[in-house]
């Protein structure tokens, strides 16, 4: 089922009615039932997978716990062996036969292309990450496993964030199903509020600047000029934006009208000024799991605790090596292409220039940093969209040699129109940005200046979401 | 306190959103509106060319029907010429009664020499569309030879209408174009295009699409404006572009850069055209559309130059005929158009000439066309 139908509407409407009408057993059986079909909905195949992976897992958690170390430490790699295996399969296998036939080639073994029909089920990624957050965790002892298998299934198919996150760890979400949450107004309200903006943020700007930048990538790459592959770069750095952060207003606001928090996805990640903040603003569930499984895991010996307390690491101990893993795995996880492996090299590049040019910026005036961070990550951060949605690594190299040729900065290849709504993205962005950081907290000091601000608003997004509403253009991060 | 509070809250969100109802009411159109007309309204009237009652001229496959019906009636048998342009062929300036075409004049003057002449001719039409229009067509007539009109101005154009992208429904347009770089990227987009015109469609058999299907249908029947949002998009997008005209001071006369992308795959599609009527040995008169030339031309004049060049290199090497008529409509004959920007003034007209205009264009076809058809 798409967030952006009117099945999902319906389907929501009908079960928040039914949850709020009844306790708290038949509320977490609704969950879960209402999970799966809410997986089901969009074919049954690959709802066997889903099922057999929760319960593979749960079991091996379950039984994991009872055991000795080395015994522990066989089921957890048995886990993860399953778990990777089954991502690998559905997501890489094809990429790696296919690189290994190039390859054979290339050193002079004659090998036939041969291929295989091999479909990504749906979400898979995001609950394969979401279950191996859970094992670890159970591993290290940081929780107790779950003795409920329903409540389990839960945790990882609750269907506002099963498709494409955000990844949750069990601890955030297994006690708000534990807890009976009163009916409140303020919960349908605020979940339905976000709901709207997700919809307004997905079928007005996501699915009208998508054309646009389909357009312009279908372009030869050696046709573009330095100011097409810069408004692609932003372009698609918006579309992306607004629909990836749509999709995660309707997760946090499905979950909400149930009185069930889910932690936020997105800060304005181009107001970042730096590539580290960017990642503390961006994917926010995917970043921080990255950090804790992998990223920690691989330097946990070259951090150290200071007297001071607290985790720090200093600028010398850096190990580059777990970094550019790191952000290779990030760049994989995304798919199975060249592409997105330069995007996370592109992104562990960076990390280290920010990590080397931190230390200078230290005792700067604050505006000058702010405003220097700024202008320096925002184009940085945009042209790193350029790998994530080009053909080949090759459009990516021309593309980014483009914007150094000063001589192509006067040549267009795509309509006015592009350039436009380019520019008027890019100051609406800001506007919106500054009028929700400053102008509207003075809102909310007058009540009634509110409610007015806030009825046109919602006036103008039903306008927009009415007229705009398509079920067929899904979400971008569905493919991941 | 408190209570009063929530329902306060709750009124926000329920006043919010009949007030958007209300907004989608009073944003309508009174009126159905095509989109494809709104450049006419006083100045110029849309005539498609009519022989003796027959329809003689079409647009796309919407009424194609009309013209088949017509050639199996008074045509059969003869060897048919096609003439594609853009609504240049089916526009007359300052029309008065009785005016003809040039589709009309120059169908009765060939159907002495024993050829049936059928018209097709689409709004801002770009040699993409020709490409399939002229695909499609092969197989429907026995095509003996194509006129093509070639505009610098529809080269920045790259959408395939609806009525023409129909033409990818039929296998053997689908075979045909299939065998090209540019055919294949028309497929491929028709595809998507497909999905995402459609509100209602489904895009595969799943429950999903099934109970999406069936909503809104009945949403549709519920409520009259669900099914009403395409035009409402429409006049969206409409107002939007002279919003846009208005604040930028965009006018017809204002240079029309050329863009690289759709210029490129038009100049493909125009050189996929010579190659299959090559294949099919169908003769083809190549032109440059006449434009008013009492003014300075809206476009960057060493680029049009360099396309007028292009165009004739391109139809030399392929062995077509080529014949630039730009300058064949006197200033007197051209006219006025409605203002594309919300400053209430008229526009001048480059591309729509008055029915004198027509006669010329006729006649310079005429004698084009016997040069080639010796």
């Amino acid at each position: 089922m798409y967030f952006n139908s009117l099945t999902y509407l319906l389907f929501l409407f009908l079960f928040t009615l039914l949850y709020w009408q009844s306790n708290l057993q038949v509320r977490i059986i609704l969950i879960f039932t209402s999970s799966l079909l809410f997986y089901g909905f969009s074919g049954l195949e690959f709802l066997w997978i889903l099922l057999f992976s929760i319960t593979f897992n749960w079991f091996l958690a379950k039984y994991l716990i009872n055991l000795n170390k080395s015994y522990r430490f066989f089921l957890l790699l048995i886990s993860l062996t399953f778990n990777i295996g089954l991502l690998f399969y559905f997501k890489y296998l094809i990429f790696f036969i296919n690189n290994m036939v190039i390859f054979s080639n290339f050193l002079g073994i004659k090998v036939d292309p041969f291929f295989l029909n091999i479909i990504l089920p749906l979400g898979i990624s995001f609950y394969t990450f979401q279950i191996i957050s859970y094992v670890l965790d159970v591993y290290r002892g940081t929780i107790k496993p779950e003795n409920n298998f329903i409540l389990f299934g839960c945790y990882v198919i609750f269907f506002p964030q099963l498709v494409a996150g955000p990844i949750l760890r069990s601890s955030e979400i297994i006690p708000q199903f534990l807890k009976k949450t009163k009916f409140s107004y303020d919960h349908i309200i605020v979940g339905l509020t976000r709901i709207l903006y997700g919809l307004f943020l997905k079928v007005f700007l996501a699915d009208n600047i998508a054309p646009l930048v389909d357009y312009g990538y279908a372009i030869p790459a050696n046709t573009l000029s330095a100011i097409d592959v810069w408004t692609l770069a932003f372009l698609f750095g918006f579309q992306i934006y607004f629909d990836f952060s749509a999709y995660s207003h309707i997760a946090v606001g499905s979950a909400r009208v149930i009185g069930i928090y889910i932690p936020e996805n997105f800060n304005f990640p181009y107001m970042a000024t730096s590539p580290k903040e960017f990642w503390k603003r961006w994917h926010i569930s995917l970043s921080s799991w990255v950090r804790d499984y992998i990223y920690l895991f691989l330097t946990r010996l070259k951090v150290f605790n200071k007297s001071t307390g607290g985790f720090v690491i200093k600028f010398n101990q850096i190990q580059f090596f777990p970094l550019f893993i790191t952000w290779g795995i990030m760049g994989l996880w995304h798919g199975a292409n060249w592409t997105f492996l330069v995007w996370g090299i592109y992104h562990f590049l960076f990390i280290c220039i920010n990590r080397l040019i931190a230390p200078l910026t230290r005792n700067l005036n604050t505006i000058i940093a702010w405003w220097g961070g700024l202008i320096f990550t925002i184009p940085a951060m945009m042209l790193a969209w350029v790998p994530f949605r080009a053909q080949s690594v090759s459009d990516v190299v021309i593309m980014w040699f483009k914007i150094f040729d000063l001589k192509s900065y006067t040549q267009l290849s795509m309509r006015e129109n592009t350039y436009l709504v380019t520019f008027m993205i890019f100051c609406g962005f800001f506007i919106t940005y500054f009028l929700k950081k400053k102008i509207f907290n003075q809102f909310k000091t007058k009540l009634f200046s509110e409610k007015i601000f806030n009825c046109f608003l919602i006036s103008f997004i039903i306008f927009f979401v009415i007229i705009f509403f398509r079920s067929n253009n899904q979400f971008i991060y569905f493919q991941f | 306190m408190k209570k009063l509070l929530l329902i306060k809250k709750d009124l926000t969100l329920i006043i919010g959103f009949f007030l958007g109802i209300i907004l989608l009411y009073l944003f309508l159109p009174k009126n159905k509106i095509s989109f494809n007309d709104l450049a006419y309204e006083e100045y110029t009237k849309r005539v498609m060319g009519y022989v003796n009652g027959e329809r003689v001229h079409c647009n796309d496959l919407d009424d194609i029907y009309l013209c088949v019906e017509s050639y199996k009636k008074n045509g059969s048998g003869n060897p048919v010429i096609l003439w594609f342009g853009n609504s240049q062929l089916h526009s007359i300036n300052s029309y008065t009664q009785g005016d003809e075409t040039a589709s009309s004049l120059l169908h009765m003057a060939l159907r002495k020499k024993g050829y049936y002449l059928i018209t097709f001719s689409q709004p801002n039409a770009n040699l993409q569309e020709h490409y399939l229009l002229f695909s499609y067509l092969l197989n429907q007539f026995p095509v003996k030879n194509l006129i093509l009109s070639t505009v610098y101005d529809d080269m920045r154009e790259d959408e395939i209408r609806t009525s023409i992208n129909k033409t990818l429904e039929d296998a053997y347009v689908l075979n045909e174009v299939d065998k090209t770089t540019i055919g294949k990227n028309l497929i491929i987009n028709y595809k998507k295009k497909y999905l995402i015109n459609n509100d209602t469609i489904a895009r595969e058999e799943t429950n999903h699409d099934y109970w999406e299907n069936l909503i809104n249908k009945k949403l549709e029947k519920i409520w009259p404006l669900w099914s009403e949002r395409d035009l409402l998009r429409g006049h969206l997008f409409y107002n939007l572009y002279l919003l846009r005209n208005t604040i930028l001071g965009i006018d017809a006369t204002t240079i029309r850069k050329k863009i690289l992308g759709p210029y490129i795959k038009n100049m493909t599609a125009y050189k996929e055209i010579l190659n299959l009527a090559e294949k099919k040995k169908i003769g083809i008169l190549v032109y440059i559309q006449p434009i008013r030339n009492d003014m300075k031309i809206p476009y960057d004049l060493n680029e049009y130059n360099l396309f007028k060049k292009e165009i004739a290199t391109i139809s030399e090497i392929s062995g077509a005929y080529f014949s630039n008529l730009e300058n064949i409509v006197p200033n007197e004959f051209w006219g006025q158009t409605a203002s594309i920007n919300l400053k209430n003034y008229k526009d001048l007209d480059f591309m729509h000439f008055q029915a004198e205009g027509h006669q010329l264009l006729s006649k310079n076809i005429l004698y084009e066309f016997n040069k080639i058809n010796k």
